[in-house]
């Protein structure tokens, strides 16, 4: 590589250095188009004074600050509010202040071609302005005001008026609502006071009559009454009247300013030192991006290892490339490539201010681009699969929200929104995009040194792909149709749409079995990642701060551990020798203390059901016979030791017995039993709405109607989103759509039965026993904990179906019937 | 009981499908699957319609 670049640079210099002098130039010129922009903050804390309440009013409650801040960043920036910041600042005659003069020369051409701009719309886009640059928010009992403008004075304007606002707005808002109440309270008294004054001149007037003394009784009791409710009025309306006082008066107590507004000397963004190195080192970067596209394009070997691994020759002249190496474009083509990267990392460095990620973000995305195109898939999705397995999903609540791993910013991105997308979601659609593009693009020939095009699966496997995809699509169209909201919809349906499109690139990407060692080195490296970063949080953060989360890493980090699990015992069950006993040893540990750490019943009930599958499924071999003859023996002893354990509540000798207890039969006051009562109803929830359309369903976009009252029905996002999986998709499908997104699983299902009844090495049984593995922890964690609401599980999911594919048809399990089993010929009698 | 029931239709999509693939031939032993899960979902129904409302 290092004789490529060599060579390039020296054949395209004068190029480089123009496109070097194009990113500069492009960079100087478009940093005078954006302007500078100066930020200015004040943090305000909120605090009652407690000492002023309990002078003026010992016996009354001290009212609390929980709560009130709520609300104060929509009212701050609500619009008329702007509108008198923007006056109040004097914004519209400072309009061009600060403005760069390309801004200034559009504003000019724009006047002279439509005219001079309102008074009006200048204030509207103003008003917008200010909407994107002023930021309120709330931490806690802090109020966080900040600005940008493109001057420190005006910056400093804009906050400062939105300071003196809030504290006038609480002032408003809270004294008016404590003298409302006190003057109500007045109403009130008054109200009884005038009709005890009544009652008791009807008494007087009944005395003077004969035998008025009877009805004099029943008003003497009433005027009682009134007296004690009138006396409670009165001590409520003084005590409201005293703390709409003590408020007025102790408002400037009440808010501290902790972070007084200051004017910053510099812009945002970085100093002018890591300005100048990221825009050298971008323009280098591109440079040297550059003749490489230069040298790649021009259809020329260049570089002796390019000869030498193309016709094995030693560099004696340059030849004419032939039509093996994939990358050559036309010379005008690759110049314009150039030509255009040099000017968009210029614009980039501008717009980002010279920090240093961004400008060199778009030649290292155009090398990304070059490699994912020349390069197989494969390397890719490994990838993809190993973050999903190492990151935080943040939706998840890792670590309890105690600890932010050094993988949560990654974490962020990958799982959280970026533009209508997760970031894996726009990975996965690029590979999808890539692949088709190369499918259609390039020969045949070609393509097959890539991607491993033959072989993928059976015909049944990808048709019950795309009938699950298109009945998600289906589903949605119908349940928008029916009233349903879309935005409701994409967070319902996305993850199941996502299956497909990951399984399909999975079976396209992965050879196997000769992708196998590189797969299970993912997904067990993973593990113990996740495992390591598990307990490092329990036993270095939480743990030491006294805390005891019930939890560490997230519900879906289940799927991850179960897999290693299931690899580690299948490899040793496959093939019993000293290695994979080490490595069963070695890993193990790791993995144990993770899912004992993060304590999720239904993992031990997916680890228990899919070893329980592989056993049933396994031949009688020599390991099977050793299990079945230690489980006969063990039964009696394991029968004793769990009625033994059954109604211990303390000790750790019964614990096992304890944790199958609470799963299978938990005790009636435990936290398990009230967790399952609420999953109970909301089950009840599901199949009531279910009733209403049994055969096609709901459709997305909808939410499940709460007919009895659970507490889980927040987080199961208001009714969008239940956790029972299984019976959720009953609901938006019906049985129809039900068995049409998931027939897929049984199609998988069914080729795993028949090549596990075929295939002999080892290392292909073992590979589809982990298949098995993870599509029944998948249908478990469905029906227990949203377990189709994960990337995650289509990761996971989507290789088990590229093992079972593969293998199928490796197998030729599709075409070609069962072998009959082999039939013993009966021992001749001899007399 | 009733967990059991509801979590049939899950071990009813694994075990089916294994069942079948015992068959000799593959046409044969596929639309077994299909048929065989096709027709517990059916009966799924009808569990969560008339028997799982009188397990309360």
């Amino acid at each position: 590589m290092l004789d490529f670049f060599r060579t390039v640079l020296s054949r395209y210099r004068i190029t480089v250095v123009g496109c070097v002098a194009l990113t500069l130039l492009t960079a100087l010129l478009a940093s005078e188009a954006v302007p500078e922009l100066y930020p200015v903050e004040a943090q305000v804390l909120m605090v009652e004074p407690v000492a002023v309440h309990r002078l003026a009013n010992p016996f009354a409650p001290v009212p609390s600050s929980e709560g009130e801040l709520e609300g104060i960043p929509e009212l701050l920036r609500a619009n008329e509010r702007l509108v008198a910041i923007v006056k109040r600042t004097g914004l519209i005659d400072q309009w061009d202040l600060g403005r760069p003069w390309p801004l200034r020369l559009k504003d000019r051409l724009q006047a002279a071609v439509l005219g001079p701009m309102s008074e009006k719309d200048r204030l509207d886009a103003l008003v917008q302005m200010v909407d994107k640059r002023l930021f309120v928010g709330v931490e806690g009992n802090k109020v966080r005001i900040a600005a940008m403008w493109t001057t420190p004075q005006l910056s400093g304007a804009l906050v400062d008026n939105t300071l003196g606002t809030l504290l006038q707005l609480r002032t408003q808002r809270e004294g008016k609502t404590l003298q409302d109440a006190a003057e109500a309270l007045d109403r009130q008294y008054e109200g009884v006071r005038t009709e005890m004054n009544d009652r008791a001149a009807r008494m007087e007037a009944a005395l003077k009559k004969p035998g008025g003394w009877a009805q004099v009784e029943g008003d003497r009791e009433q005027l009682l009454r009134d007296q004690s409710r009138a006396a409670e009025l009165l001590v409520a309306s003084e005590e409201k009247h005293i703390t709409s006082e003590v408020f007025r008066q102790s408002n400037t107590l009440r808010f501290m300013v902790v972070r007084p507004p200051v004017l910053p000397r510099e812009p945002s963004g970085p100093g002018r030192v890591t300005r100048t190195f990221s825009l050298v080192l971008a323009s280098l970067l591109v440079g040297l991006v550059c003749a490489a596209i230069l040298g790649l394009a021009s259809g020329r070997l260049l570089s002796r290892g390019q000869v030498s691994s193309v016709l094995g020759l030693e560099v004696l002249s340059s030849v004419r490339l032939g039509p093996k190496l994939r990358t050559a474009l036309p010379p005008k083509l690759g110049l314009a490539l150039a030509f255009m990267l040099s000017m968009l990392t210029g614009v980039v460095i501008a717009v980002s201010k010279g920090t240093l990620l961004f400008s060199v973000l778009p030649p290292l995305a155009f090398v990304g681009a070059w490699l994912l195109w020349t390069r197989p898939l494969k390397w890719p999705l490994l990838l993809l699969l190993f973050l999903t397995s190492t990151l935080d999903d943040p939706t998840d609540r890792a670590y309890f929200g105690l600890w932010q791993s050094p993988l949560s910013p990654l974490g962020k991105l990958f799982f959280t929104n970026v533009a209508a997308f997760t970031g894996f979601e726009l990975a996965i659609l690029a590979l999808t995009f890539v692949m088709v593009v190369r499918r259609v693009w390039l020969p045949k020939h070609e393509l097959e040194q890539l991607d491993p095009v033959n072989g993928q699966a059976p015909r049944p496997l990808q048709l019950a792909l795309i009938v699950s995809g298109l009945t998600v699509g289906v589903l949605t169209l119908m349940g928008v149709a029916r009233g349903g909201v879309f935005r409701e919809a994409l967070w319902q349906f996305r993850d199941l749409l996502m299956m497909p499109l990951v399984a399909t690139l999975a079976l396209y990407a992965f050879e196997f079995p000769k992708d196998l060692p590189k797969l299970f080195t993912v997904l067990i490296s993973g593990s113990l990642v996740k495992a390591l970063l598990g307990t490092f949080f329990m036993y270095a953060i939480a743990f030491p701060r006294a805390e005891y989360p019930p939890h560490t890493t997230g519900h879906n980090d289940t799927m991850i551990f179960v897999t290693a699990v299931v690899t580690a015992l299948a490899l040793f069950w496959e093939k019993p020798i000293r290695r994979h006993f080490w490595m069963l040893v070695l890993w193990m540990p790791f993995i144990a203390m993770a899912l004992k750490l993060n304590d999720r019943r239904i993992a031990y009930v997916d680890i228990v059901i899919a070893l329980g599958l592989i056993f049933l499924l396994s031949p009688m071999h020599e390991m099977k016979r050793k299990v079945v003859r230690v489980a006969v023996m063990m039964a009696p002893l394991l029968l004793l030791y769990t009625v033994a354990g059954w109604s211990q509540t303390k000790g750790r000798l019964f614990a096992p017995v304890q944790k199958v207890r609470s799963i299978v039969a938990p005790a009636v006051d435990s936290e398990e039993e009230s967790s399952n009562v609420e999953r109970d109803i909301e089950n009840y929830n599901l199949m009531k709405s279910w009733e209403n359309n049994m055969i096609i369903g709901q459709g997305f976009g909808h939410a499940f109607t709460e007919y009895v009252p659970s507490n889980d029905f927040r987080q199961s996002a208001f009714g969008h989103i239940g956790h029972n999986s299984v019976l959720w998709l009953l609901w938006i499908g019906g049985i129809v759509g039900f068995t049409f997104v998931l027939g897929y699983l049984a199609v998988a299902l069914f080729f795993l039965g028949r090549t596990l009844r075929v295939v002999k090495p080892w290392r292909e049984r073992v590979a589809l026993l982990v298949a098995l593995g993870i599509i029944s922890t998948y249908l478990m964690q469905a029906f227990g904990d949203m377990g189709t609401q994960t990337i995650m599980a289509d990761f996971y999911v989507g290789v088990a179906l590229a093992i079972i594919g593969r293998l199928a048809t490796r197998a030729n399990v599709w075409r070609v019937p069962l072998p009959a089993p082999a039939v013993q010929e009966p021992e001749a009698i001899t007399v | 009981m009733l967990k059991l029931l509801l979590l049939s239709v899950c071990l009813a999509l694994v075990g089916i499908p294994l069942w079948a693939a015992r068959d000799a031939h593959p046409g044969r032993g596929l639309k077994r699957a299909l048929v065989g899960v096709v027709m517990f979902n059916l009966l799924y129904v009808l569990l969560l319609r008339v028997v799982v409302p009188r397990l309360g």
